[in-house]
């Protein structure tokens, strides 16, 4: 069995850094916290220990190198505006953030940078690459209706649940795994608020003179007080479904995210957590059914009349998976 | 550390697939084993518990024949010995 020990993990981490971790942080609280829920007896597959290490060390050994990088940057004063997806899960919301993408003038985050921002300049992209590629294979071996229900894939724009986990609070790890002690943490509105300044913090590291970020996640849905607090200039598509759908459909996928790693798959923590959100002021409401119009009426306005790309091109198989068939 | 013999005998008992007789060092683990990619994945978790291995390597070098898979076990076997008498 791999240790999945939170100091073990660290001093392993920082051995491989060569440098150490900064201690009582809201990312350590998490970290522990995270680490006690997954080492309860009969949680884990062999297979989902394996690969619950490689990702606990990938955020550990990721955190290091911004903890370093962070202690000399002076953030730029360049002023931002954020278009924000968010609302219910299971609404085409990835679908609608690889349209925008593509079409509109934002600044995102793909999939394997999300995972290894570090370091920011391309040193080491093709090896961060792979091992993004490769955790993508792994999943879709345990799990394979997983990548049926929410395409990844590594160069397309990911979602902030990724890069968030380098700020030790994120709701990857909840969807992932039953981890109660760590989603009661999560779910303090003092957890969050620290988190969304350190998470402002990355972003501006990451696209230190972009004006115009394109952000998605549902799960900010469940804070979007504290979200708006650190993000005051944010546009908000705020997508909607009804709401047994929506229970339905993302217990599906929390199911089909927790058949990576966990021995009994248990979705019963996700019941009903979305029947308490609601759009801030302002939120354009986007029902599930309009996304596509909402697109085409976004490129109308940006002057870029021309025909929706095809997204169905970033659905086909890559050539890694077309090998592991 | 065990002996490639030994390793091969561990295979055989433990792996868990009763197709696993008179297993050789060059047999690949594909054409001549049929293992599949599930298998491949789990022969990775089944040489790194062998080792006893608490840090095993993010990437994990290829296997194509039964010696690939002794390599890698006696890789993380030495690393073991070498981290604990350091």
């Amino acid at each position: 069995m791999v240790s999945l020990d939170y100091d073990r993990l660290v001093e392993e981490a920082q051995r491989r850094e060569g440098a150490e971790l900064q201690r009582s942080t809201t990312f350590t609280d998490g970290m522990r916290l995270l680490s006690e829920d997954v080492n309860r007896p009969g949680l884990l597959t062999d297979a989902g220990e394996r690969l619950l290490q490689v990702e606990l060390l990938r955020v550990l050994t990721q955190r290091i190198r911004f903890e370093c990088f962070a202690a000399d940057y002076v953030p730029s004063n360049v002023s931002r505006r954020v278009t924000l997806i968010a609302g219910v899960p299971r609404a085409k919301s990835t679908w609608l953030h690889n349209m925008l993408a593509d079409i509109d003038s934002h600044d995102w985050i793909s999939y394997w940078r999300a995972l290894e921002p570090f370091p920011l300049t391309s040193d080491g992209e093709t090896e961060r690459t792979g091992r993004a590629e490769r955790q993508l294979e792994f999943m879709r071996l345990l799990s394979p209706s997983l990548l049926r229900l929410h395409p990844m894939r590594v160069d397309r724009p990911e979602e902030c649940i990724s890069l968030m986990q380098l700020c030790g609070a994120s709701y990857r790890w909840t969807i992932s795994l039953p981890v109660p002690g760590y989603a009661d943490w999560l779910q303090r509105t003092a957890t969050l608020t620290s988190v969304y300044r350190e998470y402002d913090l990355l972003l501006r590291m990451l696209f230190p003179t972009s004006t115009r970020l394109l952000l998605k996640a549902p799960c900010h849905s469940l804070h979007i007080d504290e979200f708006l607090r650190v993000f005051p200039s944010t546009e908000i598509l705020w997508l909607t479904r009804p709401q047994r759908e929506v229970d339905e459909s993302f217990r599906r996928l929390v199911r089909a995210s927790r058949q990576v790693f966990c021995e009994r798959i248990d979705d019963s923590d996700w019941a009903d957590r979305w029947d308490e959100i609601s759009p801030p002021a302002h939120s354009a409401i986007v029902p599930m059914a309009e996304v596509t119009r909402l697109v085409e009426s976004l490129a109308d306005k940006t002057g870029r009349k021309r025909s929706l790309p095809d997204h169905s091109a970033w659905l086909q198989p890559t050539p890694a998976e077309l090998r592991s068939a | 550390m065990l002996t490639i013999e030994q390793f091969i005998g561990r295979l055989e008992s433990d792996f868990g697939r009763d197709t696993l007789k008179d297993v050789r060092p060059d047999d690949g683990l594909y054409d001549d084993l049929g293992l599949d990619s599930f298998d491949a994945f789990r022969l990775i978790l089944f040489v790194e518990a062998l080792a006893s291995a608490d840090f095993p390597p993010d990437v994990v070098p290829p296997m194509y024949r039964v010696a690939d898979a002794y390599d890698y076990y006696r890789a993380l076997t030495i690393d073991n010995v070498t981290s604990r008498s350091s």
